[in-house]
């Protein structure tokens, strides 16, 4: 594999954002491999689809930016990035019910995301030279949705969705250097946000099976992160007004969403 | 469509909250070390050792400088600089400028040190020149460098004021009347004040060909005492390794940016210290090894505020306003209805730190 577009993540911030890289003179292609394998097998007489998928990836001259690197508007990006070998791997696992009056899916990953730099800067290494994961190394994915028919016009579904926190870098001390005090930080992603967990719940109404109807109609009427948890988007740390660093999460849709749809197929 | 797209963006942002994020962290002891050192060839060095906070532990932190450590810098020919008191200030004048250093210091049976590291030559002050604007005085310097790109300049000052309440002359509001006063007793309330800043400006010259022109690196407001007698300042400037200037820039931005679109990526100013037994013990901090070059300049006398009611023989009553404006405030009211002025914000010097002999420059080499 070889790719010649690479992406940047800045993660600090209330406000994460990307920038995409192309290949140049300065910055070399991504190369890689991967293997997978997968078995899969359909339990007779019960609608049941089983899956099961093994992979491991690896790459090189994937980039990574040194710490306190910036990334906004840098006309000189090149000099803020280092390359380095990435490697990935993990479990998929998945069952799937087509038939009867409970049909969905359920699925679960174990997967992993890591870098290590590519060039030997001795003590500026990142992570000392090691494995370190990277921004969107999450090990456990579970996701279930779910489909019961009460009956032929009323039936309940149901979506859940878990996953590890994503990693972050976090300030954890401060010193006095050159005058000033500074802030010291962890490792590069050594640290997660909480878990992310969202619940959502919703009743279909399908009122009509006309056949001969040019278009067919079904109402949605549900609640979205039926929990109220207050799922992290993002996390930033600021010194309050006593002078104490605080950390702080943005959540988005941080309560209960109510929502209706009006499905029309033709 | 678009009206649709506003309520969601709406409602997206009516559901988006800040809330307090708790991570524990454990990174860190407090025993971890900040060595922060600069060394100076030809000149005085000084290193200062410290502690890391951790942020658990801000509260009940009562300080963490390092007293009882052996700070040394050596060459590679041998010649070895000492000192284990604090403040570790060490003379450097002696040593060669054509070898690598590197400094170690030796604390609780650890020894960190930095890499070898061969001093660049300093660039070299062209001129140091002084603007005058209508609320403040400007501070520009001009240099050229052969062998690198980035500066960091450092000054000290001294300077002569006036002491608290001393009367110049007189002004009769009625009339308006302005009288010397003759011989007034300077001797106790002119000092001297000398102020020597640990803090470094950055100077980028790589673009330029390392030639920087009238680059304006302080400056103070025109009723400050130092505008009252004599004003000096010395202008220290030594060249930055690439490496080096990164770190600097870092802190800067680390400080400067600090929750905006353009915060740095969290991380680690990447240091140039290792611990010896103990390559993975995480330590702060940045070693500098450079030589120097400096420049007195003195403020130009026309920037001074006169302290002789030179000029000022008469100012109508109703004008009173602009003794203020020529940097004068009312200081005591006779009895006989005049009213003595002085110079405005003066200070007591001697209870106020003030020295009255005049200090001396630390020039690079002076003991």
């Amino acid at each position: 594999m070889r790719q010649y577009i690479h992406l940047v993540s800045n993660n600090a911030g209330i406000s994460p954002m990307d920038t995409w890289k192309l290949s140049d003179g300065n910055i070399a292609p991504t190369t890689g491999w991967q293997a997978a394998a997968g078995a899969y097998w359909t339990l007779l007489g019960s609608g049941v689809d089983l899956s099961a998928e093994l992979y491991y990836k690896r790459s090189r001259n994937g980039l990574d930016f040194k710490p306190g690197a910036i990334l906004t508007m840098n006309e000189n990006l090149h000099k803020e990035l280092i390359p380095v070998y990435g490697r990935s791997y993990g479990v998929e696992l998945m069952a799937k019910k087509t038939t009867g009056k409970l049909t969905g899916w359920a699925s679960y990953s174990y997967s992993k995301a890591q870098f290590k730099e590519m060039g030997d800067r001795g003590y500026a290494a990142v992570a000392a030279g090691n494995w370190y994961n990277t921004s969107f190394d999450k090990p456990h994915e579970a996701k279930i949705s779910a489909n019961y028919a009460l009956t032929h016009r009323y039936s309940v579904s149901m979506n859940a969705d878990y996953s590890t926190g994503r990693p972050v870098t976090v300030p954890v001390g401060v010193y006095i250097t050159k005058g000033a005090v500074h802030m010291a930080y962890s490792e590069r992603n050594s640290y997660r946000l909480p878990d992310y967990f969202r619940l959502d719940a919703a009743i279909n109404i399908d009122p009509g099976h006309y056949k001969k109807s040019l278009f067919h109609t079904t109402f949605t009427v549900g609640v979205y992160n039926i929990t109220g948890r207050k799922n992290a988007y993002s996390a930033f740390f600021k010194t309050d007004e006593k002078g104490q660093m605080k950390g702080y999460m943005l959540s988005v849709f941080a309560t209960q969403i109510p929502y209706a749809n009006i499905n029309i197929l033709f | 469509m678009k009206r649709l797209l506003s309520y969601i963006l709406a409602l997206a942002a009516a559901a988006s909250c800040v809330y307090p994020l708790d991570i524990k962290t454990d990174d860190y002891s407090e025993e971890t070390l900040v060595i922060d050192g600069s060394v100076i060839i030809g000149g005085t060095s000084r290193v200062t050792i410290s502690r890391l906070v951790p942020l658990d532990q801000l509260s009940s932190y009562s300080g963490g400088y390092v007293y009882n450590a052996l700070v040394t810098i050596e060459s590679d020919k041998g010649d070895v600089f000492k000192d284990d008191t604090y403040p570790y200030t060490i003379n450097t004048y002696s040593a060669p400028s054509d070898r690598s250093y590197r400094l170690t210091v030796s604390y609780k049976g650890k020894i960190y040190s930095s890499p070898w590291i061969k001093p660049l030559p300093a660039p070299t002050i062209t001129d140091v020149e002084f603007t005058g604007e209508p609320d403040r005085v400007t501070i520009s310097l001009s240099a050229k460098s052969d062998a690198a790109g980035y500066s960091a300049i450092q000054y000290d000052e001294i300077w002569k004021f006036h002491a608290e309440y001393v009367r110049i002359f007189e002004f009769n509001p009625i009339g308006g009347a302005i009288s010397a006063i003759q011989d007034p007793d300077m001797s106790r309330y002119v000092c001297w004040r000398k102020k020597v800043r640990e803090e470094e400006s950055l100077l980028d010259y790589s673009s330029t060909g390392g030639v920087v022109d009238s680059f304006p690196f302080a400056h103070f407001s025109r009723t400050n005492e130092r505008n009252q007698y004599e004003y000096n300042i010395l202008v220290r400037i030594r060249n930055l390794s690439d490496e080096e200037y990164r770190y600097f820039k870092h802190l800067a931005d680390g400080t400067n940016n600090a929750s905006t679109l353009f915060s740095p990526d969290p991380g680690n100013a990447e240091t140039n210290i290792v611990c010896e037994s103990d390559p993975s013990e995480k330590v702060f901090g940045y070693v500098s090894i450079s030589s120097q070059s400096y420049y007195i300049a003195t403020l130009d006398d026309k920037y001074y505020i006169p302290t002789e009611p030179s000029g000022l023989t008469h100012v109508d009553p109703e004008d009173y306003w602009k003794l203020y404006n020529a940097g004068y405030v009312p200081v005591n009211y006779n009895s006989d209805g005049t009213i003595g002025w002085g110079s405005a914000r003066c200070y007591n010097c001697v209870s106020d730190g003030g020295t009255l002999t005049k200090p001396s420059f630390d020039i690079p080499g002076a003991e």
